[in-house]
């Protein structure tokens, strides 16, 4: 399970994590293959660093259109995204041979969550973007961080 | 205006590549892209899209097809004006500051550019080669192509202009970056 472009632990081992454990992780990376990571416990709080330049230039979880093109209702308002081009992306977790029962490396977080449940978060595979809602503490799962800076045209 | 292609009926958007782009003029409110096959689009757009034709045409001029991909390809309408004639303005690639030429392309009964022999559109001005490739490379860094590794930064993914969870526009445009 090598994909070392997946979030690492310490170690700098592939992390298959809960979806807090994962965020934990982000948050304490220092340096990351040069940048820090941010403090994101959520979609909306994500957006509350974009909106106040907080979030710009560090790590984070993808939000469900940044990874698979989606809004929270399914629609399509992200053409550019993970899934899209992820042949762009190096290696990504396909199998989960020799995994645990609540191990879905093949799934990937992001920072979505649930309109009516805040326990759900969405996570998709990243090799066909086909995704579910996923408790955030009930499985373990990949994680691709992203990284935004503003766009100078 | 209304949408129409020249030597086409089809109003559907047309992919111009850069291969088949024979030359680029440009106005405020679009620009005129002609084809090898004759044919011309009148494209409105916003003031970045004049920014993105510029950067193809320089590469292009500058025989450097290889490097202007930021913009491999784009949409466009293809928008004809009303018949009459189309003010338009020509690009001159050797200043440093783009150079801004006035001239009318006449136009026939149906609303076509006329872009035959004898009034041919295509402008292959003069153009200081290093200039145009060191502008083409300016806009290139500036925008990157998606999956284009960029040091210190990582894997273009593409442009996002996020929306909170209520759909409500941030109001601003990133490059998204990841690991590859």
């Amino acid at each position: 399970m090598p994909s070392p472009e997946d979030l690492t632990d310490a170690s700098g081992q592939k992390l298959v994590a809960t979806f807090q454990d994962s965020a934990k992780r982000m948050t304490g990376l220092r340096s990351w293959h040069g940048h820090d990571g941010g403090d994101f416990a959520n979609d909306a709080a994500l957006y509350r660093g974009l909106a106040d330049g907080s979030a710009i230039g560090k790590w984070f979880i993808p939000t469900r259109d940044l990874l698979v093109g989606t809004d929270l209702d399914g629609n399509t308002v992200q053409n550019d995204n993970l899934v899209a081009h992820k042949d762009k992306l190096g290696e990504i977790t396909t199998s989960r041979e020799r995994c645990g029962s609540y191990e879905y490396p093949t799934y990937y977080w992001t920072l979505s969550v649930h309109r009516d449940n805040s326990i759900l978060v969405w996570c998709a595979r990243l090799a066909d973007g086909g995704g579910v809602w996923y408790g955030r503490d009930d499985v373990r799962q990949s994680c691709r961080p992203v990284r935004v800076e503003v766009l100078t045209i | 205006m209304f949408v129409r292609a020249l030597n086409q009926s089809s109003s559907q958007p047309r992919e111009v590549t850069l291969a088949s782009i024979k030359g680029i003029e440009a106005e405020a409110a679009g620009t005129k892209i002609l084809t090898q096959d004759g044919a011309g689009f009148y494209a409105p757009h916003p003031p970045q899209m004049v920014r993105k034709a510029l950067t193809l045409y320089a590469a292009l001029l500058s025989g450097r097809e290889e490097m202007h991909t930021p913009f491999p390809s784009f949409q466009l309408s293809n928008v004809v004006q009303e018949p009459q004639s189309i003010s338009g303005v020509c690009l001159d690639l050797t200043k440093e500051q783009i150079e801004i030429e006035e001239e009318t392309a006449a136009v026939d009964a149906d609303g076509n550019i006329q872009l035959d022999a004898t009034h041919t559109s295509v402008r292959t001005l003069s153009y200081d080669k290093d200039a145009a490739r060191k502008k083409a490379e300016a806009e290139a860094l500036k925008t990157p192509r998606i999956g284009q590794t960029i040091d210190g930064k990582g894997v273009y993914i593409g442009q996002w202009q996020p929306k909170d969870r209520n759909g409500k526009s941030l109001g601003k445009t990133f490059a998204v970056y990841a690991l590859s």
